[in-house]
């Protein structure tokens, strides 16, 4: 490429296929469990039943992977960019479904292949180098965008998964993407028995639902609220994810800088239950100083001690997780070496932060939601895709440091 | 020639030789028990039973949601503010579908199921056991015990939700099973209880805790009653006439010390000196060590006091029952702290049935007292039913004057109607029985239940019923939204 501004210029293409077992061990096959205890003759016997279900036909997990990109690289690598657009469809997905409650299984779960979901996105990273003079530096910034859909589930409808207080948060469904918030759609609080009645006519005796409670909407205008009311209320998945890495040197300072973020995510927040629920007269949030006391005085957090159904899975529980961070920063100085008349080949104080700021509206403690691993079987695991457990946040965390060397 | 044919034939065998069927590459993890290997001695067979009791174990069920839901619903308890609402909602009956307690509730009785179907499936296995290990007569009375809890955990599924899916093997393959109709389960539960009154062994031989021909008997009884079958209760009732007694003082049915004595007929076990670790953990599986019942630390009026004895509970004893004073605590009892001078929140009354504070001034979260699921005093009332029922009022007369004549109350006079005793037997089961959780399954079978309870939000039809929970309608196929119990 003599002559050229470019030094690289590439048109990549690849296609493949790649197995996933990433489930617990002998799954499938049922085991015994001999941690059951009953007091029998004045002593604490033994018990033992079995564990779970097995499956037998279990198999991996298979991902068919297709992308294309083009990479680019101009004045020696001063400026360079990468596009690369994916789209993989994995087939026999690796879910561990429910059991019916009334198989009564210790274990309440089984381990299947069961279904495909496409996954389609684009990744773009954009670099700049600059290396002459007393001031250099070069800067990244990347960029992506996943979208998923769920293309079959061998003929089942949905899937639930992630039981919060007795309900089912997150499903998968033909058409939507993977581990989406399911549950109620909210319309503010009842603010007389009259809005009730308008809303509640299957059944006008019912004395759950009073004035100061949450208005449900009533999806299938069936005149009550139950479970077929309940629709999508989430994703999980953010509309894009970016990074931003810059390093700068002047003189004998150096700085480098890392911000990175996700935007369109939601979060399911189950702090909500304990702070705005109130189903207790104790141990709240202070928001519930703003709850309703009578018609007119809250659309948003509900009556103190009402209805059980108010703490229901709903949007009240759903937030943008969206944040922007600045994950780290480091600012240093190396001290010439003159300095100490050559005893050290390096001698360098610095500054490094992590975590010091972070842009959300997210309510909770930390919009980055880690995983919390329920059980050993990692696909187990992927229903709590974006639930906030309480989980714990990760520390803001100053350090001054000193580098030596010989 | 030959010497290639020769290599050909040893290639090709090896080939044979390599290859191999899938058994050999699914192998069951050598470090853990598997079912196809397990039934080999007694142990193991009684290992099998154990865990079927722990079942009962359960915050899901007796060892907390099970009294504040019936209790509750009976309302022998007034909730104070600090009872949660998840519990609360049982008073004014505004439950539904997502109930977390008729969840759990459903839950840890069909994990109890599923239990008492790997001893009872695997009865083939049981039997292969040579009798010289293991004879045929305690082979029949292991099986006999898990069939007595599968009948228990049924009784308690049909009593609350009407039809459920009837399952009496291990189920394989995953797939959830449809409502069966409740005479179907009622009637596995009549062979079971009757297999089971054929098979334990008599209290006197048993061991303290595990199921004996008595109870099955007793439970029998007790579900031929719920099914209006008189004479077929008279006849499963008569094996246990006789065969236990009243305890001298009605409240050693509630003392840990004598909790076993001749009343006791089935109840579910608590030690407090047992592991407790995983008690919060065991809200429907049963695991590990959760040997106490919170009933005390709930209730107790010196503790979270979350319940009181209600108004309408406390106006039903006659004046000088002194049941009345051994149920409840009113100011200027004595417990193990001195006498009472108030009650907190102003409260007329505190439970005393079922607390510790005989021995000591707090509950210490834990209760090793055994809450009784079936007592001899309520067999003798449920006689009395049956025998009015079919006619007999001078029979029934004696055994609700048995149960008076203990406490020394007044005797019942012959003489009187057939609806005069029955009115007799309403007061009697609950004075008798208060927070034992009768009093709600009373109502409803006596078809009493809008009558004294619409006041607080009853409604026949409805809430006669659970609501299947709402996790089962996600998880199980065969059972959808339509096929819901009637106005949830």
């Amino acid at each position: 490429m003599d002559g050229s501004i470019f030094n690289n210029l590439k048109l990549r293409g690849s296609w493949g296929t790649t197995g996933n077992d990433n489930i617990g061990d002998y799954r499938y096959s049922s085991t015994l469990l001999t941690n059951f205890i009953y007091p029998i003759g004045g002593n604490p016997v033994q018990g033992t039943t079995a564990n779970g279900l097995g499956n037998a036909d279990l198999k991996w997990e298979e991902t068919e992977m297709r992308n294309i990109g083009l990479d680019v690289g101009i004045n020696n690598n001063q400026f360079t960019l990468s596009l690369e657009y994916y789209n993989n469809k994995s087939d026999d997905l690796l879910i561990d479904r429910p059991l019916a409650y009334s198989l009564g299984y210790n274990d309440p779960v089984i381990t299947e292949n069961v279904g495909s979901v496409k996954t389609h996105g684009l990744e773009a990273n954009l670099g700049y180098n600059d290396y002459d003079g007393d001031f250099t530096w070069s800067a990244n910034l990347n960029f992506g965008t996943s979208k998923n859909e769920v293309i079959s589930l061998g003929g089942v409808p949905s899937i639930p998964g992630a039981n919060f207080e007795g309900e089912f948060v997150s499903r998968i469904s033909v058409g939507e993407p993977l581990f989406y918030f399911y549950g109620y759609k909210t319309n503010g609080i009842y603010q007389t028995q009259e809005e009730i009645e308008e809303v509640l006519t299957a059944n006008p005796d019912q004395t759950a639902v009073k004035p100061g409670d949450v208005r449900y909407v009533d999806i299938n205008n069936d005149g009550q609220i139950n479970s077929d009311d309940k629709v999508k209320i989430g994703n999980p998945y953010p509309d894009f994810t970016f990074g931003f890495n810059f390093n700068a040197n002047y003189k004998n300072f150096d700085l480098n800088l890392f911000v990175n973020g996700s935007i369109g995510n939601d979060v399911f927040n189950t702090n909500i239950y304990d702070l705005e629920g109130m189903t207790r007269p104790f141990n709240a949030g202070t928001q519930v100083l703003n709850r309703w006391t009578g018609p007119g005085t809250s659309n948003s957090i509900p009556r103190a001690l009402g209805a059980t159904q108010n703490t229901n899975a709903s949007d009240r529980y759903v937030e943008d997780g969206s944040y922007t961070r600045l994950r780290n920063l480091v600012i240093g100085y190396s001290f010439p070496s003159e300095f100490f008349n050559d005893t050290f080949s390096k001698f360098r104080v610095y500054l490094s932060g992590q975590n010091l700021l972070t842009l959300t509206d997210y309510s909770g403690l930390d919009p980055e939601i880690g995983r919390i691993s329920l059980n050993n079987g990692a696909a187990r695991d992927n229903f709590e895709l974006g639930i906030d457990r309480g989980n714990y946040p990760q520390p803001k965390s100053v350090q001054i440091g000193l580098q030596v060397a010989f | 020639m030959m010497k290639t044919y020769k290599i050909t034939v040893i290639f090709i065998s090896v080939l044979f030789w390599i290859s191999c069927d899938t058994d050999q590459l699914e192998q069951n993890n050598p470090t853990q028990l598997s079912p196809e290997t397990f039934f080999k001695n007694e142990a193991q067979v009684r290992a099998s039973v154990n865990a079927v009791y722990a079942s009962l174990q359960t915050i899901g069920s007796y060892s907390r949601n099970y009294y504040y839901m019936m209790d509750n619903m009976g309302h022998d308890n007034t909730a104070n503010i600090q009872q949660e609402a998840n519990k609360i909602i049982f008073l004014d009956f505004s439950f539904d579908a997502s109930s977390e307690l008729v969840r759990a509730f459903w839950d840890s009785e069909f994990r109890g199921v599923n239990k008492a179907n790997f001893v009872i499936d695997n009865a083939d296995r049981i039997n292969e056991i040579p009798n010289s290990l293991l004879s045929q007569e305690m082979k029949d009375k292991y099986i006999g015990e898990a069939k007595f809890l599968r009948a228990l955990y049924y009784f308690n599924l049909v009593t609350r939700f009407g039809d459920v899916p009837l399952i009496t093997t291990i189920p394989e393959g995953g797939q959830g099973l449809p409502r069966t109709a409740s005479e179907e389960v009622y009637a596995q539960i009549i062979a079971d209880l009757k297999d089971a009154s054929q098979t334990l062994l008599p209290k006197t031989e048993e061991e303290n805790g595990r199921a004996t021909r008595g109870a099955a008997y007793a439970f029998l009884g007790k579900v031929y009653l719920y099914q209006e079958n008189y004479a077929e209760a008279m006849n499963a009732f008569e094996n246990v006439y006789g065969k236990y007694a009243l305890a001298e003082n009605y409240f050693d049915n509630f003392k840990e010390e004598t909790e076993h004595g001749p009343e006791s007929i089935f109840a579910v076990e608590y030690d407090e000196s047992m592991p407790n670790g995983a008690f919060w953990n065991s809200d429907v599986n049963g695991e590990g060590g959760n040997e106490s019942s919170l009933r005390g630390q709930s209730y107790g009026m010196f503790d979270w006091f979350n319940a009181y004895p209600s108004d309408e509970l406390r106006a039903e004893f006659e004046e000088n029952d002194p049941r009345f004073d051994e149920s409840f605590y009113t100011v200027g009892d004595t417990y193990a702290g001195g006498v009472i001078t108030e009650i907190s929140l102003d409260r007329p009354a505190g439970w005393r049935k079922y607390q510790n504070y005989y021995k000591r001034t707090n509950e210490n979260l834990q209760s090793g007292i055994n809450m009784n699921v079936i007592r001899y005093a309520d067999v003798l009332l449920m006689m009395a039913e049956a025998s009015n029922e079919l006619g007999n009022q001078a029979q029934a007369i004696g055994y609700i004057n048995e149960v008076r004549d203990r406490v020394d109350m007044p005797l019942l006079q012959n003489g009187l109607s057939q609806n005069e005793v029955f009115q007799a037997i309403v007061h009697e089961r609950r004075v008798e029985l208060a927070g034992e959780q009768v009093r709600f399954p009373d109502l409803v079978r006596w078809g009493l239940a809008e009558q004294e309870l619409g006041k607080y939000g009853y409604q026949e039809g409805i809430h006669n019923f659970f609501p299947i929970p709402e996790v089962e309608l996600n998880t199980n196929d065969s059972i959808n939204s339509g096929d819901q119990n009637p106005g949830y």
